[in-house]
């Protein structure tokens, strides 16, 4: 525990009190919305598109950007700044270049609740939907991780031993999930990012007085960090994940293909119409622009004030609790811990409507022998996916038991994991009308497999090297696949683009 | 660093805000 406060202590106990009772309420009214799979997964045309966008933005920023990145940053220096750059700018570019064809394909497709789903329906494939539903459940070590980052919150400020605190942070999730679905997860959502943007803001003003030199407060930030360690200050890092140009490029590729993580592309299906497109790419820019880029700041401010933390991960929690009044920084605590939530459950939703929607549904009627109607399927997908939800919070409690070296290498490995295995399929998809499902299916595995071959056997030691190297390999399997099968075949196999 | 890294932020937001009017902003729209 960093604080002997006990209005700090009480106050974050009440907010989070009255917060989670709040989410609660929310959850309860967003019921009605999810009675069916497609509610349930996707609250379509229920929700505001401005607020969908901040949504998009709050399940994006992550414990990963409240507290592993700062931390990063407290060890490595300035370099880190690449990330957050691209976190804003890269994954934006991302977003507003894929959002307006992947949101034409769902509507042509119809029903579209899913990712995989979308993916399936491109490449008339059922086999790849359930693969790639799968492939999602790597998305269990990012819950993992964000568990870890709540957990290190309730036991550096208010003292929860930090098993409680990660019981204590899976019920609440599962609880307003399981009441809500979708429609409670995005309109928290947007709470939660006006709670995060005030907390980042905050923190960008208080080096006002926390490093002082007035106007150019930057500029003394830059030469105290200089005065610790030359290498704080470089453009490139000596030591770290940062420390090439290759390896920052790599970094920006993984943060262009970030906004393909199924958690996020399903805010898209969530707008109904065309028009609502344009408020939800721009409020996703304003809202990811200030919770991305300035709370990395405090992690470099955290290492001038307080050299020597023992864990960097708590470098922004100990310059919260320093530099802010009590009452002020329990309001920024829950900021994160909220921050932490909104991520939590998108990936929840993500996990456990694919388990639902594209494993059970697309395996079900193969094993059954009863023949069962569309609405009857549905239903039964809907319970699947609920039960599914009680299954991976288990699960993920499980494995957050044992703290983890790294929350914020762990949380990256899971989703360049993803990536590597679904970037091919989903963006040639877009842009080449050859490619098939086969090629997608080759892809798939290739990139996801040479991922963890990478990575496990230390072949590529550099997580962000190992995804970028993955993912060509994807790229090139799928073109030559699809090639092949093309000519080998029949000119049936091409998928006719047709939007 | 710190100050190039906000100016690499503006940079983004003008390349974004362009790319956000060509592709979501219908024509007549204001």
């Amino acid at each position: 525990m960093l604080t002997d406060s006990n209005v700090l202590l009480w106050t974050v106990i009440l907010l989070l009190i009255g917060y989670f009772g709040l989410v609660t309420w929310i959850g309860r009214k967003g019921k009605q919305h999810s009675r069916s799979m497609a509610g349930f997964a996707t609250a379509r045309g229920k929700v505001n598109p401005w607020i969908v966008g901040a949504s998009f933005a709050t399940s994006y920023a992550s414990a990963n950007l409240f507290i592993g990145v700062p931390g990063l940053a407290y060890q490595y220096g300035t370099a880190v700044l690449w990330y957050t750059l691209g976190c804003f700018g890269v994954s934006w570019v991302a977003l507003l270049l894929f959002t307006k064809t992947f949101w034409r394909y769902g509507k042509k497709f119809g029903r579209v609740s899913t990712l995989p789903e979308w993916l399936g329906k491109r490449y008339n494939s059922k086999a790849l939907q359930a693969l790639v539903s799968i492939l999602i459940l790597f998305n269990v070590y990012y819950i993992v991780g964000q568990n870890v980052g709540l957990a290190t919150i309730f036991e550096t400020v208010i003292g929860i031993p930090y098993t409680w605190g990660i019981v204590i942070g899976v019920t609440i999730t599962i609880l307003y999930i399981g009441l809500g679905g979708a429609f409670a997860q995005i309109v928290t959502d947007g709470i939660q990012g006006i709670f995060m943007a005030i907390t980042s803001v905050f923190v960008a003003l208080s080096f006002l007085w926390t490093i002082g030199g007035g106007w150019n407060v930057f500029g003394e930030l830059t030469s105290k960090l200089s005065a610790i360690d030359s290498n704080l200050t470089n453009a490139v890092a000596s030591g770290g994940p940062y420390n090439s140009v290759l390896a920052i490029m790599a970094v920006q590729f993984l943060l262009f293909s970030f906004v393909l993580m199924p958690h996020l592309l399903n805010k898209v299906l969530s707008i109904e119409t065309e028009e609502e497109l344009a408020p939800f790419t721009l409020s996703a820019g304003i809202v990811l622009c200030i919770i991305a880029t300035l709370m990395v700041l405090g992690g470099l401010a955290a290492r001038v004030l307080y050299p020597s933390l023992e864990s960097a991960d708590a470098a922004i929690p100990m310059y919260i609790i320093e530099a802010f009044p009590a009452v002020i920084a329990a309001f920024m605590i829950v900021g994160i811990v909220s921050a932490i939530l909104s991520s939590t459950d998108s990936l929840y939703l993500g996990i456990t409507t694919s388990i639902g929607n594209d494993l059970y549904r697309v395996l079900a009627p193969l094993v059954m022998k009863k023949e069962r109607s569309a609405e009857q399927l549905d239903r039964q997908a809907l319970k699947v996916a609920k039960g599914a939800l009680v299954a991976i919070g288990l699960l993920s409690l499980y494995f957050s038991l044992e703290r983890p070296e790294s929350l914020s290498i762990l949380i990256q490995f899971s989703f360049s994991a993803i990536i590597s295995g679904i970037i091919a399929p989903i963006t040639l998809g877009y842009f080449w009308n050859r490619g098939n499902n086969y090629g997608a299916i080759a892809a798939l595995i290739t990139g996801a497999s040479l991922y963890v071959l990478f990575t496990s056997q230390n072949l590529i030691a550099n997580i962000y090297m190992a995804m970028f190297f993955s993912s060509i390999a994807s790229y090139l399997v799928m073109f030559f696949v699809s090639t092949w099968t093309a000519k080998e075949e029949a000119p049936a196999y091409r998928f006719k683009k047709s939007v | 660093m710190i100050l190039s890294y906000f100016i690499l932020v503006t940079v983004f937001w003008i390349v974004g805000l362009i790319l956000w009017k060509t592709i979501y902003v219908q024509k007549g729209d204001s």
